[in-house]
């Protein structure tokens, strides 16, 4: 084939194969994010919203929610940003991002219990299950969003991608939980409000390299 | 001519094209067909060593472009998505081949590390093409990342930034291990290597 042939060929492929622009993409990526806080904050308030979270000090309310939104909003700008690049981020990176947002949470809650061991003892007979259900129902929603806007866009990482965006995912449904679950107790935390997390960028890793990936076709 | 471009004119021809393609200009893609397919082609076809196999993956890569154009970050370089895209491409079709590494394999037409040699004495020229081959046997036995950094800046001619976008992995790492790969050569070949290759990256 000559190269003249091989372009003709190329551009009647694409041709005949529109594909999105950008601003079709940004639009769609936009759209996740208020749709994905409608969607937590409905979850929120029908479950009794911050009425639920009572019985702790205001302290531990306000620190522990600021530091889950703070966390989550790394977590969130380490798997989506990417700067000028059309890579995405390094593998380093989005691992560090799948495994570092439990890992720093968990030694959040863990500083806060030790600073104040009183704060375990508010039903600690509590195992976590309603925690771990609502953090994976209000993270399914932008997870599935995201990997349906970025598929087909990572050639060279995209089960790293999707665990990072199961993380960050997770670590943002979390928010909204911590402000809604009254229990600190650490096994509780552990099974309820990160396990989720690690689930949840487990299932992204597992779905991102299906979906975010760019695979060969048949011949043409 | 696109193709015509001279050193490294042509990049900043080909990140303006594919961002105006991203943004919805479709006489763009055979502006930008013109400034990569020759880097593709000859990227592709130094791993292949099969002209049809290359044209399709080539065909694959544009294809492949052309879908996720709506991804391409703006400012973003072209050269190194392509080639990410065509590298995993090759992956993916050595994988379902069923077929072992068969990159860089030893080729009796010529080495793709030999650097034109057109002013050397016959001599010279076979203890370069045998040197070359040497050093194609020796990348063989190394370990796939170190030789995958080499490979891409001795012999595709990537900057050790542009290698690191395509590995998806830091600029220094490219560095370390681009440069391991120059010294297990050097420690087994000697220092003929340098007159070969160069300097280290």
């Amino acid at each position: 084939m000559t190269t003249r042939d091989l372009k003709a060929r190329v551009l009647e492929a694409a041709h005949g194969a529109p594909s999105a622009t950008r601003g079709t993409s940004r639009v769609q990526a936009w759209l996740v994010l208020p749709s994905s806080v409608i969607v937590a904050a409905s979850l929120f308030f029908a479950l009794g919203g911050v009425q639920n979270g009572q019985g702790r000090p205001m302290w531990f309310y306000l620190a522990s929610s600021l530091g889950w939104g703070a966390v989550a909003a790394l977590s969130t700008w380490g798997a989506l940003g990417r700067g000028a690049s059309a890579t995405w981020r390094t593998r380093s990176i989005l691992v560090a991002v799948a495994i570092g947002t439990p890992a720093v949470l968990f030694a959040m809650m863990f500083a806060f219990a030790t600073a104040d061991p009183e704060l375990t003892q508010v039903h600690p007979e509590r195992l976590g299950l309603k925690c771990l259900g609502l953090t994976v129902a209000a993270a399914t929603f932008p997870l599935l969003s995201l990997l349906a806007v970025r598929r087909g866009s990572d050639p060279v990482h995209p089960a790293a991608t999707g665990a990072a965006l199961g993380a960050a995912c997770g670590a943002s449904a979390g928010v909204m939980v911590e402000m809604w679950c009254p229990v600190s107790e650490l096994r509780h935390v552990a099974f309820g409000h990160i396990a989720p997390i690690v689930l949840l960028a487990l299932v992204g890793a597992a779905l991102g390299s299906r979906v975010l990936g760019m695979r060969a076709r048949g011949r043409r | 001519m696109p193709t015509g471009m001279r050193g490294q004119d042509w990049k900043p021809a080909a990140d303006a094209a594919m961002d105006r393609y991203a943004c919805g200009d479709d006489a763009a893609f055979a502006e930008l067909y013109d400034l990569l397919e020759p880097r593709l082609t000859a990227f592709l076809l130094r791993r292949t060593r099969d002209e049809g196999r290359t044209d399709d993956l080539v065909q694959q890569t544009f294809m492949q472009m052309h879908c996720a154009r709506r991804h391409f970050a703006r400012g973003a370089e072209v050269m190194p998505w392509a080639f990410a895209i065509a590298r995993r491409l090759l992956i993916d079709s050595v994988r379902k081949g069923g077929r072992e590494r068969e990159l860089l394999v030893d080729d009796a037409n010529g080495d793709a590390l030999e650097r034109p040699c057109g002013r050397d004495k016959p001599d010279s020229a076979l203890a370069k093409r045998q040197l070359a081959r040497r050093i194609e046997e020796e990348l063989e036995r190394m370990p796939e990342a170190h030789r995958e950094a080499f490979d891409l800046i001795q012999g595709d001619g990537l900057s050790v930034s542009e290698a690191a976008k395509v590995l998806a992995i830091t600029p220094t790492a490219v560095k370390l291990r681009a440069h391991r790969a120059y010294a297990a050569l050097r420690e087994r070949l000697g220092s003929d290597v340098h007159e070969l290759l160069g300097d280290a990256p």
